[in-house]
């Protein structure tokens, strides 16, 4: 006999209760296996983004809570280090990349580094261009998206606070790219130079003489202007031109201007086995030289073993759902005992029998599964977006 | 063609249950002959017609269908033997209510041959349905959706439709309105009668019976034993 059609037919005019337990088959499938593929994509973006960070230089303290903001711009504070640090770092062993994460535009994170960064990570511009002039700025493909600006448009920084009036005035600057997307981090920040983070953080400004009262021009203030207070006869620009470029100079020496981070890239291992050992001797401890692999790998052995723990748990879960699954199927065969006995006194055998149940059973259990399987993939067609929402 | 000898059958045993064992002598039916077995409710016909069937085993004695021995058969054996040659057609219709009228006629072919249907047996169906009333609409619908008449149409279309040399009924118009009664009997005996059918109906409505070529009373073929 024809059991897979029996079955479907079975499995159809059932199809409320069918339904519910393919639903559940489903759900018993996809909850633990999503994730476990989540955190194990999680786990492989973040090492990859780790082993492409060999070495990173930071003012002691933590090392997870440095790591994560210097590779993920994940807003965490850290102290910070000089500028001089960076520039102490040997450059015939490694190239020292700085970093400055202080500022943000409509809450998406501003990244003062060096072209070298782009290098290093290997960003490309998928529109406009890279600029040397302060205050221009090039955006991750996400950031661009998500601010709905694009080369040639403005954008301003958040005010730090409310209540320094001397300093981090919002400074207005200019788009003159968008990166291709690479599906990391770097897609959901805008970039500036450190000279113009520099200048976010009022080491570096530009000011002209206000002109009298008595000459008759405009008395008002240009969008692009402020007064400091104490200081009536000069305004700051808080908008960088190619006119007033000339006047934005900064104050102090370069080598204690504030960094967050310093990714180190040694030109070879023997350099990066020297360099750890130089950092690890050193006894001022005001910096310190971390792996951020290493940092990644810890952190990661803890959320692995979390994750594991889950998915025991997620597993019995399951294990328990085929169960009452399996369960509620010989219930209603039971309530169904009536249909089986009219088979039986037709002449049905014992073993055409059986295999209409395990036939009605393995459908319902392989479209469930199937279903939970195809939830599953779904979910990691669209696993950089959930990552990038989740990490 | 049905030969009951010195049978003994013992029902199973459950606590409160006074009934214990029904006692055949001899019953004999001829090939081809159509019988009404009539009793009271609770007489034993249903139990005559099971045993006849094989769907009871019994515990001593034996019963012969189409010269084959029914009890020394073991019961995998029995019910592909009842399959191929017994139709059987119940008072409550007993149809599939996830398969249509169609799927129901053909599931004792189905289970038989458990290949796909020839276009004979296709056409063959067709045949009976036309003689049994069933139009293709009809074929199309789910046994919810017939009336009491219809179902028990197809009923015994279902019982029919492997060419059976035994029909054994079971108060087949039990459930049926005085009108319906006299065509599913004409019908049932008109089908066994064409193709040369043993027909054994149980009944407890005397009016029909003058139509069958004889008539048995349970109390004459039935011995109880132990029954209080």
């Amino acid at each position: 006999m024809d059991v897979l059609r029996f079955s479907i037919a079975t499995v159809t005019y059932y199809w409320r209760r069918s339904l519910l337990l393919t639903l559940c088959v489903a759900m018993a499938v996809f909850v633990p296996l999503t994730p476990y593929l989540l955190v194990r994509r999680a786990a492989s973006t973040l090492e990859q983004r780790a082993a492409s960070t060999p070495l990173m230089l930071a003012a002691a303290g933590s090392k997870t809570d440095v790591t994560l903001s210097a590779l993920y711009f994940d807003g965490r504070k850290h102290t910070i280090m000089t500028m001089g640090e960076a520039m102490a770092v040997d450059r015939q062993r490694a190239e020292a990349i700085p970093l400055h994460m202080r500022f943000s535009t409509s809450g998406v994170a501003i990244v003062g580094t060096t072209e070298a960064y782009y290098k290093h990570r290997g960003l490309e511009l998928e529109e406009g261009a890279f600029s040397r002039r302060y205050g221009d700025c090039v955006l991750g493909a996400a950031a661009a998206r998500k601010l709905g600006v694009s080369p040639g448009e403005y954008l301003t920084s958040d005010p730090k606070t409310i209540f320094n009036l001397t300093a981090d005035y919002p400074l207005r600057i200019r788009v003159t790219g968008v990166l291709s997307p690479s599906d990391s981090p770097d897609d959901d920040v805008v970039f500036v130079s450190m000279e113009t983070a520099w200048i976010m953080d009022g080491i570096g400004h530009g000011h002209f003489q206000q002109p009298s009262a008595t000459d008759g021009s405009d008395q008002n203030e240009s969008a692009q202007e402020a007064t400091p207070p104490g200081r009536s006869s000069e305004k700051l620009h808080l908008e960088i031109t190619d006119e007033n470029i000339g006047a934005f100079h900064f104050h102090g020496r370069r080598e204690d201007y504030p960094v967050t981070a310093c990714i180190i890239v040694p030109t070879d291992s023997r350099a990066e086995t020297l360099l750890i050992g130089q950092y690890s001797a050193r006894t001022d401890a005001k910096v310190m030289l971390i792996e951020p692999l290493s940092v990644i790998r810890r952190l990661l052995a803890s959320v692995l073993r979390v994750r594991n723990l889950v998915l025991a748990g997620l597993s019995l879960v399951t294990g328990a759902c085929i169960l009452l699954v399996v369960f509620v199927f010989l219930l209603t065969f039971r309530l169904r005992q009536n249909e089986f006995d009219t088979l039986r006194k037709i002449g049905a055998s014992t073993r055409q029998m059986s295999g209409m149940i395990l036939v009605e059973m393995g459908v319902v259990l392989t479209t469930g599964a199937t279903i939970g399987l195809a939830l599953t993939w779904l979910m990691g067609r669209f696993d950089q977006i959930l990552l990038r929402w989740l990490i | 063609m049905i030969l009951f000898d010195n049978v003994h059958y013992s029902y199973p045993q459950t606590p409160g249950d006074n009934v214990s064992r029904v006692h055949v002598p001899r019953w004999s039916i001829a090939a081809g002959e159509c019988v009404a077995l009539i009793g009271a409710s609770g007489s034993g016909k249903t139990t005559l017609l099971q045993l006849a069937g094989g769907i009871l085993g019994v515990a001593d004695g034996s019963i012969q269908v189409a010269k084959q021995s029914l009890g020394s058969m073991p019961e995998p054996k029995r019910r592909r033997f009842r399959l191929a040659n017994i139709g059987f057609v119940f008072q409550s219709f007993e149809l599939l209510p996830h398969l249509t009228v169609d799927e129901n006629l053909l599931l004792p072919m189905r289970l038989l041959y458990q290949k796909r249907l020839s276009t004979e047996i296709h056409s063959r169906v067709d045949e009976l349905c036309d003689q049994l009333g069933l139009s293709r609409s009809i074929r199309k619908r789910r046994p919810e959706r017939l009336s009491q008449g219809e179902r028990q149409r197809v009923a015994i279309g279902r019982a029919l439709v492997t060419q059976p040399s035994v029909v054994l009924a079971d108060e087949p118009t039990g459930n049926l309105d005085p009108a319906l009664k006299t065509s599913v009997v004409e019908l049932l005996l008109e089908r066994c009668r064409k193709d040369h059918a043993t027909l054994v109906m149980a009944t407890h409505d005397l009016s029909c019976i003058d139509q069958f070529d004889s008539s048995h009373e349970t109390s004459t073929v039935v011995q109880w034993q132990g029954r209080f």
